[in-house]
């Protein structure tokens, strides 16, 4: 039996809204897995169902194979999507606060507070009210506050959101940290580029339900399509392979000597190569299965973040 | 380890017992206090001092007349009297505000404006005693006669309920502690009001419910705030005594300490049910723009209570209505005193009144804890009383 997380075939309905329909979702400890979907598939209420904050019509939510207890959730760290701070507490008070809620004995608390001040970069403003930090650092907070009791589970629902490139950077070395340490982690996003350089492990949900679940490679190797992308010395010529569709980078200065193409993934990539010389000196040429964004694409219909 | 709701206790103790605004209420409080007894105590009046009031006489009038009104004064008045020749002089003094009035000859009085009822009071009989005086003494009456005659004849008094310290105590207690009982749990009542619509709005509630059952998360917040409130009602009440003490103007009758335990009882029971009532209409709006309207039915028990309780000290404490309302919780934390205070309670009201009070504190922090699991994540617009029953009947 699998150990770590196991949220399954979840149903839940607010009033004619059904907002979990079979979902299904597991983390293995020492896990990173990105839980990916557009707005009001199911990604937050499945969360908060996990955490407790929320109750399920049915299905299971199981921690080491038994059903999660309130002592397990003592175990869990979460970071919702809506940050939520006393904006008149100081940060470390705060982180403390929390920690003690989580079960940390007041000495152990404090100790964990300051550490974790010093690693997301508030060890000078540990002393200054939540209100007086930007949104950037009450972000960083949160994260602290989330992992003050050095959780088992680590959930964090658009973590990434809001985030300048140096806190998105320390949000990640954070994340893969605590699973180097064992820590399983569950999070959202919806900046696909980010998940696929993070993690390799991702769960596709739309409307309520899993649509695919495992490693990113994978998923990609499972796309009926490949891209061709060829980059000529002079200008592009006007070349199209056949059953191939030509995709426009939109970039001018690209469009002149780079062609893309979208191919059926049993196409012969060199075959390809030979021909296209024919047309032109080729400077380099990349073939790959589609990237995340249009796997996610393909699953659910619609671009990440476009439903409501 | 500590338990939770002693650490949410302990966050609303320390974050909003340094607010500025409560340390600066609770300053103004100790020092209004301390100096309320000592600020009467150095108002000329309050320590016994008599008027000082000033008259001018003609030198006519009688010198019978300045003896009596030195004996009828005494104890009243502070008389300085000044004797004057000239009539124009005597008028002048008194236009000038020199003197209050003159004792014209004749005799007549002179008054600047209006007549100061107490003094042409005992002008007018000591110039009728000194008047009464010569024509006894023309009539060959001597004065020990005359005095033994006129002597009023002494009427004893008896009083049903009579005006003593411990009364007059007795009563302005009954009424501090029903102002604080109904004052106090309004304020920390919206106090905490306030704290679940800043959880809600701030949304740290979602934070705070992934490690704190909703029913200990309230239980903490209640606590914290109900400590508050006593801490605040204590040095009102320190700081009264401590003024007291100081000036030694009024001696405060040891009786009145056997009032302090059912005073407490009040206004403990009273800030527990009021907190937990402001904390679950609180839950149900996520603006403070909307607190007004959700809370309004919360001031009905209390002015009730209020209002029935000053009649009770007024009137008859027991009567038929401070009883039912001595039975009935959300009113009982105003009544309950004023009627122990006032006397004439059984024992057995008093007991079954405090148990009743106390099952009420239970049984709202029950209710108010699965209130809480089911309106605090949600924000937004006000949840109705129905939307709220229905979400509790579905989450059974």
């Amino acid at each position: 039996m699998p150990h770590g997380l196991q949220a399954t075939n979840l149903h839940k309905h607010f009033g004619a809204i059904q907002a979990l329909n079979g979902l299904s979702l597991a983390v293995e400890p020492g896990q990173l897995i990105g839980f990916l979907g557009p707005n009001g598939a199911g990604k937050t209420t499945t969360m908060r169902a996990i955490v407790g904050l929320t109750s399920v019509d049915d299905g299971s939510i199981t921690w080491n194979n038994t059903p999660v207890t309130t002592e397990d959730r003592k175990r869990i760290g979460y970071m919702p999507q809506d940050r939520g701070l006393y904006p008149r507490m100081k940060v470390h008070e705060h982180i403390t606060f929390i920690g003690r809620l989580a079960g940390l004995a007041p000495n152990i608390a404090d100790r964990r507070a300051e550490q974790w001040c010093e690693r997301v970069g508030l060890s000078d403003r540990s002393d200054d009210l939540i209100q007086e930090l930007s949104t950037g650092n009450q972000q960083r907070v949160q994260l602290a506050v989330a992992l003050v009791h050095e959780p088992e589970l680590l959930i964090l629902d658009e973590p990434f959101a809001g985030l300048d490139p140096v806190a998105v950077s320390m949000l990640s070395d954070v994340m893969h940290e605590q699973v180097a340490r064992g820590t399983s982690v569950i999070f959202s996003s919806h900046q696909l580029d980010l998940v696929q350089d993070l993690t390799e492990q991702v769960t596709i949900v739309a409307n309520g339900t899993t649509q695919a679940t495992g490693h990113v490679t994978e998923l990609r190797e499972r796309s009926p399509v490949r891209k061709l992308r060829i980059d000529w010395r002079e200008p592009a010529p006007d070349w199209r392979p056949d059953g191939a569709t030509r995709i426009e980078t939109g970039t001018p200065s690209l469009a002149t000597h780079t062609t893309t193409f979208e191919l059926p993934a049993d196409a012969d990539p060199a075959a390809l190569i030979a021909q296209a010389s024919t047309h032109g000196a080729i400077a380099s040429v990349t073939y790959e299965p589609p990237p995340l964004s249009d796997v996610f694409l393909g699953l659910v219909g619609e671009p990440i973040g476009s439903a409501t | 380890m500590r338990s939770q709701w002693i650490e949410v206790a302990r966050r609303e103790i320390t974050t909003r017992g340094r607010t500025k605004a409560f340390r600066i209420v609770t300053a103004f409080i100790a020092l209004a206090a301390i100096a309320g007894p000592v600020v009467a105590a150095l108002w000329p009046e309050s320590d016994g001092a008599l008027r000082d009031v000033q008259l001018a006489v003609s030198v006519d009038v009688d010198n019978a007349f300045i003896d009596r009104l030195d004996v009828l004064v005494e104890g009243r008045l502070n008389v300085s009297i000044d004797t004057v020749n000239d009539p124009s002089e005597l008028e002048r003094v008194v236009a000038s505000g020199s003197a209050d009035v003159a004792v014209l000859s004749g005799p007549e009085l002179f008054w600047r404006r209006n007549v100061d009822t107490e003094l042409d009071a005992l002008i007018r009989v000591a110039l009728n005693q000194a008047e009464t005086l010569e024509r006894a003494q023309q009539a060959g009456i001597d004065e020990q006669t005359l005095t033994s005659v006129l002597t009023p004849t002494q009427v004893p008094e008896r009083f049903s309920n009579p005006s003593d310290t411990t009364n007059n105590f007795r009563d302005a207690i009954t009424f501090a502690g029903l102002l604080i009982a109904f004052m106090v749990p309004q304020v920390f009542g919206q106090l905490t009001l306030m704290s679940v619509v800043e959880e809600k709005s701030t949304r740290v509630i979602e934070v705070l419910l992934s490690h704190i059952r909703p029913s200990s998360l309230l239980a903490g917040k209640v606590a914290g705030i109900v400590v508050l409130a006593l801490i605040q009602v204590g040095l009102l009440i320190g700081g009264l005594f401590a003024g007291l003490a100081l000036t030694s103007a009024v001696s405060v009758p040891s009786s009145v300490w056997q009032f302090i335990p059912i005073l407490g009882v009040g206004l403990v029971s009273g800030l527990l049910i009021y907190t937990t009532l402001f904390a679950l209409f609180g839950s149900l709006i996520s603006r403070m723009e909307d607190a007004s309207q959700v809370i309004m039915p919360l001031y009905i028990p209390l002015f009730v209570g209020y209002f029935v309780g000053q009649s009770a000290i007024i009137g008859s404490a027991n009567s038929l209505l401070p009883r039912i309302l001595t039975f009935v919780p959300l009113t009982a934390p105003m009544l309950l005193p004023v009627r122990v205070i006032q006397g004439g309670i059984a024992p057995w009201e008093v007991a079954v009144s405090i148990l009743l009070m106390a099952a009420c504190v239970v049984g709202l922090l029950r209710l108010a804890g699965r209130v809480y699991e089911v309106t605090l994540l949600r924000t937004g617009s006000r949840i109705s009383w129905r939307d709220l029953f229905s979400s509790m009947r579905a989450a059974n």
